[in-house]
């Protein structure tokens, strides 16, 4: 049995195909509409695995005292605030990724695993708009510190002044996102002041719906991961990212601006390169083998 | 007969000896003063008597070195000419206190309303308090912010490390810590020493600040050498060592740190936008908040002369007495 644990609907949907097109029994744990009780009493095997989609998440601990493999699915390649060792193996997307969490943690360097994470994006297709807003600017990367916030709204401000709409989505209630902090809520009140649109989407459909709305989507973050790009992409959104971190890995260098000069920021969004052509590596049917020959790597 | 009330001197306040230069200043030109408590805007200490048994005529002045103290709420009503000195403004570029102050109001446009004139640390201050209040027009003069530069003196034989490279700014969310860490990593990459000097121990601002604590420890980890400096004299010796000083700042009215750097020989590195061009040589400055121009810089150390002394005790007292009517 596999249990793919997922932080939000949606995120890592990819994996649960590639795991049910392989055949194997798979369970889907939405971890937003699960309690921990039901996550305790869950009764795993010995040949059973667990795929952590964000291996970020704390719950691991929660899930080592457990019988099976626990797999993660690194999202960001920041420092953990746990012991990574309780994972058997940890999914990074880039070199860049495998590098700095190497040297962030060298006792899992021989457990990480470089491989694209499965995107499908026949679910997105209903959300593309040909008629979009015009001028509007999306960001969609978690709305914390480490991904320069505090940045973004500044960027926001010099976007509004010219002519755009900024909006932030967010998939779930602004209050219920992890890591709000005093200073975030400050941010949020800021970004209000001079126009910026915070919005708290009730349901996926109006996130994507929104989503697709916007003609650019920008990543003030130092590093990420490609399921932003490739939600954009299929959405018909072109994306802006930093030319730093692992962003050269997904998006060609039209897509990229000097890390983190505002202008050439302002200048790409001005004329936004073409919505960039990434998505073939990240097909289902293009990286299971790589997945599932990590799983079975014991 | 001039109120004058100033800062709270403390080891780790960014006013520095402000108080202390300031009355030195009006003692030098035997201008009358009286020295008042400082508003106390960190404990309840507020020695409300004392400023309320004042009797003031319509000839004295009243000088508030922090022009949003709420002080001026309650003296408004004395006779004499009320000047404030303004060092932020909450409602432009993420001024600190935003997030000390939550979503309490702090009557920011009230209590500005209640001065005769207002002093403003930098031309950048001038014009964020013009942008949100207008109808202060008539009021508001850029005078500086003064700095007393003797203290400075017996560290400036103190010899440059070449390869030190260090951050001064507050850890805090306006001086982007996250662009700092990749900065520090880049230079150490090419093999510089840098450091964060600080004035508060890495273990309290981790109480303070638990959104900094992974942040912290990814310095430690990548070698960005936090030192801790007790007193001000520990902290000067650190700072006269370094040859270049960056800052990252996004909101910035006229950083004390800086200045005290430069004045102690280092080589600025500062962002092309707010207060900066107003002080920093345009060789100095980066497009904001450009990581590789940044590191260009760093190695090319331009040495250029960066008029500083424009906000000399001595020069900004003489704009402040102008101003009140007292010279």
């Amino acid at each position: 049995m596999i249990y793919v644990l997922q932080p939000v609907p949606g995120l890592g949907e990819g994996y649960t195909k590639i795991f049910e097109a392989a055949g194997r029994d798979t369970v889907v744990i939405s971890l937003s509409q699960t309690t921990m009780n039901e996550i305790e009493t869950v009764e795993s095997g010995r040949d059973d695995i667990f795929v952590l989609v964000d291996a970020h998440l704390p719950i691991v601990k929660t899930l080592s005292s457990k019988q099976g493999r626990i797999y993660g699915v690194v999202q960001q390649a920041t420092r953990f605030s746990f012991d990574p060792c309780l994972y058997d193996g940890l999914f990074v997307e880039t070199l860049w990724a495998q590098k700095r969490l190497s040297q962030l943690h060298p006792e899992i360097a021989s457990r990480l695993y470089v491989t694209p994470s499965p995107f499908d994006p026949s679910g997105l297709l209903p959300f593309c708009k040909n008629n979009k807003t015009e001028n509007r600017v999306v960001f969609t990367q978690a709305f914390t510190q480490e991904n320069l916030h505090i940045f973004e709204v500044y960027l926001a401000d010099l976007l509004i002044q010219t002519g755009y709409k900024a909006v932030h989505l967010f998939l779930t209630e602004i209050k219920n996102q992890p890591g709000i902090t005093a200073d975030t809520r400050g941010l949020i009140r800021e970004g209000e002041k001079r126009g910026m649109e915070f919005i708290s989407c009730e349901t996926r459909d109006e996130y994507f719906c929104r989503f697709a709305e916007a003609t650019v989507m920008i990543m003030t973050a130092p590093s990420g991961n490609a399921v932003s790009f490739l939600q954009a992409t299929s959405l018909g959104v072109t994306t802006l990212a930093p030319c730093f971190g692992d962003f050269p890995e997904f998006l060609p260098k039209e897509n990229l601006y000097r890390p983190f000069n505002l202008n050439h920021i302002l200048l790409l969004a001005s004329s936004p390169p073409a919505v960039p052509d990434i998505m073939e590596r990240f097909l289902p049917e293009n990286c299971w083998q790589r997945i599932l020959a990590a799983l079975d790597d014991e | 007969m001039l109120y004058f009330i100033g800062y709270e001197e403390s080891q780790d306040n960014w006013t520095g000896n402000f108080t202390e230069a300031v009355q030195e200043e009006l003692v030098r030109r035997s201008i009358p003063f009286r020295l008042l408590p400082p508003y106390n805007w960190r404990g309840p200490s507020m020695p409300l008597r004392e400023y309320l048994r004042i009797e003031s005529r319509d000839d004295d002045q009243w000088f508030f070195s922090w022009a949003h103290s709420p002080l001026i709420e309650l003296l408004a009503h004395k006779k004499g000419r009320k000047y404030g000195l303004v060092v932020g403004v909450t409602t432009f570029h993420f001024d600190p206190l935003i997030f000390v102050q939550g979503e309490n109001d702090i009557r920011e446009s009230h209590r500005l309303s209640l001065y005769d004139k207002i002093f403003t640390v930098s031309h950048w201050c001038k014009r964020c308090v013009l942008r949100a209040y207008p109808f202060l027009k008539k009021k508001v003069v850029h005078t500086g912010f003064p700095h007393d530069f003797d203290i400075y003196e017996p560290y400036k034989q103190i010899a440059k490390e070449p390869d030190l490279i260090v951050f001064n700014q507050r850890f805090a969310l306006e001086r982007l810590p996250v662009l700092e860490l990749e900065i520090a990593r880049m230079l150490i990459k090419c093999g510089f020493r840098v450091q964060h000097l600080t004035g508060t121990d890495c273990e309290i601002m981790k109480q303070q600040s638990p959104s900094m604590v992974s942040l912290l420890c990814e310095a430690e980890q990548i070698g960005l050498n936090f030192i801790h400096n007790a007193t001000k004299d520990q902290y000067h010796r650190n700072l006269a060592k370094a040859s270049v000083v960056i800052t990252t700042a996004i909101a910035d009215m006229l950083p004390a740190s800086l200045i005290e750097a430069i004045y102690l020989g280092a080589i600025p590195i500062a962002p092309r936008a707010f207060c900066f061009p107003e002080f920093v040589h345009y060789d100095n400055l980066y497009a904001p908040y450009d990581l590789r121009e940044i590191i260009a810089l760093a190695e090319m150390r331009p040495k250029r002369h960066h008029t500083i002394k424009q906000f000399s005790k001595e020069t900004v007292v003489d704009t402040f007495i102008r101003e009140m009517g007292l010279g």
